[in-house]
């Protein structure tokens, strides 16, 4: 928390060193989030681009009085949601499908078993896209339902509403394959 | 783990595979762009770090833990602490130091400086510095000095009781260190804190009590390093009339370098040891506290009108034996500076007192050589001799004293000369050669005093002071 609060500072004073400190250490993360958004890990590439050059080009005027990771992970739901409107109807992927390349990352390998990760890929993509946007902001960017609300422009319940259809959807999945 | 937590963890564990230079691509693009867009600007630096500071809840609260951390760490160190009743004794009985002793009896007030030495020795001046005394509070010795006339004198026990004027003043001093002194911590009441003079102070309330007083002390001592501040002592003594004195000690001053040769109970060189051959061990046995009162009885005898009683009681005195003075008449026991330390009311009351002594002893000694002048014609020489030298040394006792008031010193000096012209007179009737040659050599040493008080007389009649 307080290493961002000072990554935010020196970004401010235009380190450059500080945007490539927050740029390892949330690329990742963000990463998962647009393809998990998008389903498309190419987007996913495009989103984290978009996002972080215009990080970089607000040097200067950036203002964040709020959580770093939370703003980055808003911008990306941004961007994201962006790219999805500007998609053309019909569009078929040939390459680049999300749930494809997912992989557990370090610090989970020994909570989570690689096939659960991908079966909550798989019922991620199949979700509708407000609610699979409301459990990766809450889940993966520590959003509160709150932020959320207004992100959607929905009520609060509404929110928590599209959280819970979600984690109901994942449980059921995860928890039939583990019975079976 | 719930399904929940675990279903969030799956979520929060996804991660995209990618070729190995796409970050690293991503970063070049954005770090150039930065690059590109960089305004490195003093002035936008600082108001950039203003804003963040004034913006970051972070640092916001963050800072008021720091302010709250500080404001503990000064309130525990400077404000918020308390003392306890054994550091503030420990500084009062350990340290060198020195404070104002106010001393309230009635309307009457008398104001001293005192000193204390570590290990219990406490030296108080009175007046112009005439005259100190110091206290050994461990064996309750004291020593009177007269700075005036270089005398020293050991006084013991309560004997202050029967002094008056400046001694009886110098003697209670040390009545209210004697009190803190044997104080001791575990009984005292914890009266809370106060402020004085702008001093967090906390009060402790104690009593002492000792086989002649009851003292209850109030302390307040500084909060933060014990050092007391003020301490009132209201004392009362035990037996009747039960007199209440009010001791009020303030501005105590830490005293790092103090004369240990001022709280000494040797008499400083030069001076006379009066009263005592030295500190007396047993003075009882080498007093005849029995003599000085024959005498006393006299004058009082005498105020009664009962002339021949007190001639009687005179005559039976033993002039041999040391005599001592503690009280009435006031001609023979204070002296001059003791008289001056007085308030002015009790000082002309005294002086009143003292001069119808003189007037006393004038006529006692008249009476003398009255009834000597008839045993003499009566060739009664013996007896006549025996009421001749009463007078005499009636008159060497009111000049046995050198700090005595003037009066009584040409009082005793006219009592002197009559009685010797009268002895003279006596011995050339009687022949007695042997006593006439002494009694010559002692009118020319009363002639030589004669002068020398004259001498002083004019002096102090150019210097104003109380006897003009």
């Amino acid at each position: 928390m307080l290493e961002d609060e000072l990554l935010k500072l020196r970004f401010l004073c235009g380190s450059s060193n500080a945007l490539a400190r927050i740029y390892r250490k949330y690329a990742d993360q963000l990463l998962a989030l647009a393809g998990a958004l998008l389903s498309d890990a190419n987007e996913a590439e495009d989103v984290l681009h978009d996002v972080f050059l215009k990080l970089a080009r607000s040097n200067g005027t950036f203002r964040l009085t709020g959580n770093l990771k939370s703003y980055l992970a808003t911008c990306v739901a941004n961007r994201a949601r962006d790219l999805r409107r500007q998609r053309k109807p019909g569009r078929t992927q040939t390459d680049g499908l999300w749930a494809d390349r997912v992989i557990v990352a370090e610090p989970f390998e020994v909570l989570v078993s690689a096939e659960d990760a991908r079966g909550a890929a798989r019922v991620l993509t199949e979700l509708p896209y407000e609610q699979r946007e409301a459990v990766l902001l809450h889940v993966t960017a520590g959003l509160k339902f709150r932020e959320i609300a207004t992100m959607q422009g929905v009520s609060l319940r509404t929110a928590q509403g599209r959280y819970r259809y979600a984690m109901d959807k994942l449980r059921s999945v995860l928890v039939e394959r583990d019975d079976s | 783990m719930s399904s929940r937590d675990y279903i969030e963890k799956c979520v929060k564990s996804l991660r995209l595979s990618r070729d190995a230079d796409m970050h690293s691509r991503i970063l070049e693009d954005v770090l150039h762009v930065h690059a590109e867009t960089r305004v490195v600007r003093s002035a936008h630096r600082y108001a950039a770090v203003r804003r963040f500071i004034m913006t970051s809840w972070t640092l916001k609260i963050g800072g008021l833990g720091a302010i709250f951390v500080v404001a503990v760490v000064l309130f525990a160190q400077f404000g918020g602490g308390t003392t306890a009743l054994a550091e503030v004794l420990e500084h009062i009985q350990q340290d060198n130091y020195s404070f104002t002793l106010t001393i309230r009896s009635g309307q009457a007030r008398s104001v001293l400086r005192g000193r204390v030495y570590s290990g219990g020795r406490v030296r108080f001046d009175a007046g112009a510095g005439d005259s100190s005394t110091v206290v050994d509070l461990q064996s309750r010795r004291r020593l009177l000095l007269s700075h005036r006339s270089k005398t020293a004198r050991y006084v013991e026990g309560t004997e202050e009781l029967t002094h008056t004027g400046s001694d009886r003043l110098l003697l209670l001093c040390s009545q209210p260190m004697e009190s803190l002194w044997h104080l001791c911590d575990g009984t005292e009441d914890d009266l809370g804190q106060e402020t004085i003079a702008g001093v967090k102070v906390q009060g402790f309330l104690a009593v002492h009590e000792d086989e002649y007083f009851r003292n209850e002390i109030t302390l307040w001592a500084a909060s933060r390093s014990g050092w007391p501040v003020r301490v009132e002592i209201a004392s009362t003594a035990l037996k009747p009339p039960k007199d209440r004195l009010d001791f009020i000690l303030e501005d105590f001053v830490m005293e790092s370098k103090l004369d240990e040769r001022l709280f000494s109970l040797e008499p400083p060189s030069g001076y006379v040891l009066s009263g005592q051959a030295g500190p007396p061990e047993n003075p009882s046995e080498e007093e005849n506290p029995d003599e000085a009162g024959k005498i006393a009885e006299a004058f009082r005898l005498w105020a009664q009108e009962r002339n021949d009683e007190a001639l009687d009681s005179l005559l039976s005195v033993d002039w041999d034996r040391p005599m001592v003075f503690a009280d009435e008449p006031y001609l023979f026991s204070l002296t001059e500076q003791a008289v001056a330390s007085l308030q002015p009311t009790d000082r002309d009351r005294l002086v009143a007192v003292i001069l119808n002594e003189c007037n006393q002893l004038r006529k006692i000694c008249f009476a003398l050589v009255d009834r000597a002048k008839e045993a003499q014609s009566a060739q009664d020489y013996a007896n006549a001799e025996t009421c001749l030298t009463t007078a005499l040394h009636l008159g060497e006792l009111a000049n046995r004293n050198p700090g005595a008031m003037l009066i009584p010193q040409m009082t005793g000096i006219a009592a002197r000369k009559l009685s010797l012209v009268q002895l003279k007179s006596l011995y050339e009737e009687m022949n007695a050669t042997e006593k006439l040659v002494d009694t010559e050599l002692k009118t020319q040493q009363v002639d030589a005093e004669h002068q020398a008080l004259a001498q002083k007389a004019r002096e102090l009649g150019n210097t104003p002071g109380p006897t003009q």
